[in-house]
């Protein structure tokens, strides 16, 4: 008997060593619906699972957009997409993850504008984790917001200006160095505040809690945030008015109309190489899902604009990005002066 | 208050179905399988069912996905008393204790001390957080970085009651915990320290092969060195479980161990790691056998699973108060509330008290389910040491290597759990504790990153001007002081007693 119930025992340890390998369950195109008119157009068919590989953990802001994309997807295509997360090292470790597979449209980096910030601000090689990548679809920007606490007596960006010139302000924001922490840089230096200290912590949401709890003036992040916390939007960077802030400001209302092309975008990119074919099927894709109502009426709720700007516009978006970081970041003396990408 | 049981009311009405329960135990089911394998934290374990939650309503989505959180909470501790493996980071604490009394053939006793105190623990954390949510949201509020700090080195002084005897030892031990958070870019300015320019180590060594290689890998080596092919099996196990009557007697240890759990599972960053530390401290500190804390007292198992378990109600109080996760997996469960268009935050109350008094209402039926699902399963788990060591090693190794490669998917990590599997070989065989690492890797980023926000935000000045951190600092200091007095008067009135010609009674105050 003991023998019998030692076997079982190890075959279950070993069963759950299995378990320990499996990846996350296949999301899996539900309903052939437009059954992939794209594919037989472009020539490429997805003979094998996709898998689109996160740099955030599950439920970050772009894993959150990942399932949905996925979820919507496949009322377009049968195709069977992976969404799996691989965080670590600002984003470097799912992009070393991506690069070492082949270039055969089968693997799809999912990422942000922080990786470049990342990867500026810690002065890595550009030329491989940057442009080793075809970025393919640019699909979303999530518009940077300055934010107060719902209960503070500042009422306008002229209020904070005013307290930022007079006295040494504390802002607190997600790490330095991150997409947030450089537009807090970007927007200092425009709107001409010299004595404020970026406090950083942990996680975004750790930086809510510190400025709600009073620990620092404002802070940097995006319009949303504010949703269900005691938080106002004093600013939104934004051309047109969000639809669900009608009434916050946005910077050309209060004279610097160039701050408010800033935002974080969010978008896809394939390792170079990869088959002309492919990307074209996917783009065609994207264009499907950012045509969805259920697509547009998610992240408007959510107060994202979304769109899908393809290489030519997505790469001269991160070019800009990368110049105007080194440009700060060197200003500051926050990285070499020898730092080029 | 009499609304609020009006409103659980609705909220147990609301899952009271078919449908919900299944949903709540599978999560349950899920949950505990997830935690007792190493490498599979509770928030992975969420996040990898989140997308099943697409097709159900918001309500079933989210009841299941807190059954998986409390069923992780708990599993981790299964293979840590089993096999010394703890499964998450929490349940380091629990294999302090749990494992010598598995070892000394007490399986059964362990198994059920902690699956009893889990239960609880996470009942107590779950009324807590229904009573009490808005208040303790606004004692988060006032947790500044210094206090944050001070929790820190309050969380540093129970070092002296995890080092026994050798505190000396134990000192090194928690030094080199600390020390090795020099690792990765620093919290701060982002300065690579120790990198070598491998993306690997840029975010520090992480937590759970350390935990494992520590742990697991160094039970085996030390073993492995010492190994008699005579010896087949531990020594007589018991594998019955003690009566109720017998956890009876453990109340006030879970009472106690839970509120410590769901406090400090409020403030987010601290967590169920830390308060199992500060709560198996506490217990030692209270307990009239402290020698016993570390080589198989119950009190210890109790303090680290109570503890634990309350804190996922903790975790939820900024979660449902403020819209702000208390922990990771809290933060999954904010992704799987905004992917169902809802707004974590006070507003959920107003908006969706349904949702919100039904999450409440499935965490009392998720820990009844852990019991139910607890007491099957886990008198198969400790049938372990009826497997050949012969058998058993070899799985616990190949069991570690997979484990901590499957939390990042990463290689570096594996290695990370081989080089920390012989120093934890070499600290046993020169009698190093294990623990004090863990509590230096857990406590020594919180700290610096702290350290440096307190300065930035108010100054030196915070660290006497704040009356909360005062506090935390005086309790911190007495907790290391008074021992020490009461060892010396202690020592006094022996000396008198010696003198009279009695054999000494030395004290068994802490630290020794």
């Amino acid at each position: 008997m003991k023998k019998v119930l030692a076997l079982l025992l190890s075959l279950a340890m070993v069963l759950s060593l299995a378990g320990c390998g499996s990846k996350e369950p296949a999301t899996k195109a539900q309903e052939a619906g437009g059954e992939g008119a794209a594919a037989s157009e472009s020539g490429w068919t997805p003979s094998q699972p996709i898998t689109i590989m996160n740099y955030v953990k599950a439920g970050g802001g772009m894993d959150i957009a990942t399932r949905k994309f996925v979820e919507i997807a496949a009322k377009y295509t049968d195709a069977t997409f992976v969404v799996d997360n691989t965080p670590g090292a600002g984003g470097m470790t799912a992009m070393e993850y991506v690069l070492s597979q082949p270039a055969d449209g089968f693997t799809i980096f999912a990422g942000t504008v922080s990786n470049v910030a990342y990867l500026v601000a810690n002065e890595e090689d550009l030329e491989k984790y940057i442009w080793g990548f075809q970025w393919i679809d640019d699909i979303m920007a999530d518009p940077y917001s300055v934010m107060v606490p719902a209960g503070s007596d500042i009422r306008t960006l002229e209020d904070l200006l005013a307290k930022c010139r007079a006295e040494g302000t504390v802002w607190c924001g997600p790490s330095t160095g991150g997409a947030k922490h450089l537009a807090a840089l970007q927007l200092w230096g425009a709107l001409g505040i010299e004595n404020a200290t970026w406090v950083p912590f942990e996680s975004g949401p750790d930086a809510l809690l510190a400025v709600i709890g009073g620990q620092g003036i404002a802070t940097v992040g995006n319009p949303g945030d504010v949703e269900g916390k005691d938080l106002k939007n004093l600013v939104i960077a934004t051309n047109e008015k969000l639809e669900k802030y009608p009434d916050v400001a946005n910077f050309a209302d209060c004279g610097y109309p160039e701050l408010d092309e800033l935002n974080m975008w969010r978008g896809f990119a394939v390792k170079k190489g990869t088959p002309a074919e492919m990307t074209e099927w996917f783009q065609k894709l994207v264009d499907q899902v950012t045509a969805d109502e259920e697509w547009q009426k998610f992240f408007a709720d959510s107060s994202i604009v979304v769109f899908n700007k393809t290489t030519e516009e997505f790469e001269a978006i991160i070019k800009d990005n990368i110049a105007d970081y080194i440009d700060i970041l060197k200003s500051l003396e926050l990285i070499d002066a020898s730092y080029e990408g | 208050m009499v609304e609020i049981f009006q409103l659980t009311a609705v909220g147990f009405g609301e899952i009271l179905n078919g449908t919900s329960l299944l949903l709540i135990l599978i999560g349950v089911c899920v949950g505990i399988l997830g935690g007792a394998i190493p490498g599979i934290s509770p928030s992975m374990a969420v996040a990898l069912l989140l997308p099943m939650t697409y097709s159900m309503t918001p309500t079933q989505g989210i009841i299941m996905l807190m059954g998986i959180y409390i069923g992780a909470n708990y599993g981790g501790s299964i293979t840590a008393v089993a096999i010394n493996t703890p499964g998450t980071p929490s349940a380091a604490v629990t294999s302090f204790d749990g494992y010598p009394l598995a070892k000394a053939g007490r399986g059964g006793e362990a198994m059920g001390i902690s699956l009893w105190a889990s239960v609880f623990g996470g009942i107590i954390g779950a009324v807590i957080l229904m009573l009490c949510a808005v208040p303790l949201a606004k004692i988060a509020l006032k947790f500044w970085p210094s206090e944050y700090f001070a929790l820190c080195v309050l969380g540093l002084t129970t070092v002296a009651t995890l080092g026994g005897k050798e505190w000396q030892k134990s000192l090194v031990a928690v030094l080199f915990g600390l020390l090795l958070n020099m690792i990765g870019l620093d919290p701060v300015l982002g300065v690579k320290r120790f990198t070598f320019g491998i993306t690997a180590l840029y975010d520090g060594v992480a937590m759970v092969p350390v935990l494992i290689g520590l742990f697991a890998l160094g039970e085996v080596f030390a073993n492995l060195e010492y190994y008699n092919s005579s010896e087949k099996k531990f020594e007589k196990p018991v594998y019955k479980f003690p009566k109720i009557s017998y956890y009876w007697k453990l109340k006030w240890s879970i009472i106690r161990s839970g509120v410590v759990g769901c406090l400090i599972g409020v403030f987010p960053g601290a967590g169920g790691t830390i308060a199992s530390f500060l709560a198996y401290d506490v217990e030692k500190r209270m307990s009239k056998h402290p020698e016993e804390f570390g080589k198989g007292a119950p009190e210890g198992v109790v303090a680290a699973e109570a503890s634990n378990s309350g804190s996922v109600g903790g975790a939820m109080v900024p979660l449902l108060a403020l819209g702000i996760p208390g922990s990771s997996t809290a933060a999954v469960l904010i992704g799987a509330l905004m992917i169902h268009n809802l707004t974590p935050g006070p507003t959920l109350f107003t908006d969706e008290p349904d949702l919100v008094y039904a999450l409440f209402a499935s965490m009392f039926f998720a820990n009844a389910f852990m019991l139910l699902v607890g007491i099957f399963g886990s008198k198969l788990w400790v049938r372990v040491s009826d497997i050949p060591k012969t058998v058993l090693y070899p799985l616990i190794f190949a069991f570690s290597i997979l484990g901590s490669y499957s939390v990042k998917k990463s290689m570096a990590d594996v290695v990370v759990c081989l080089l920390f599997g012989v120093i934890g070989w070499i600290m046993k065989k020169y009698r190093y504790p294990a623990a004090p690492v863990v509590l230096g890797v857990v406590l020594g980023r919180l700290m610096e990153l702290n350290f440096s926000q307190a300065l930035m935000v108010g100054g030196a000045a915070s660290f006497y001007t704040r009356p909360l951190t005062v506090i935390l600092f005086a309790v911190s200091v007495a907790a290391v002081v008074y021992p020490i007095v009461s060892e010396k008067r202690a020592a006094k009135k022996n000396g008198s007693a010696v003198k009279e010609g009695n054999s000494s009674g030395r004290s068994a105050r802490l630290p020794r």
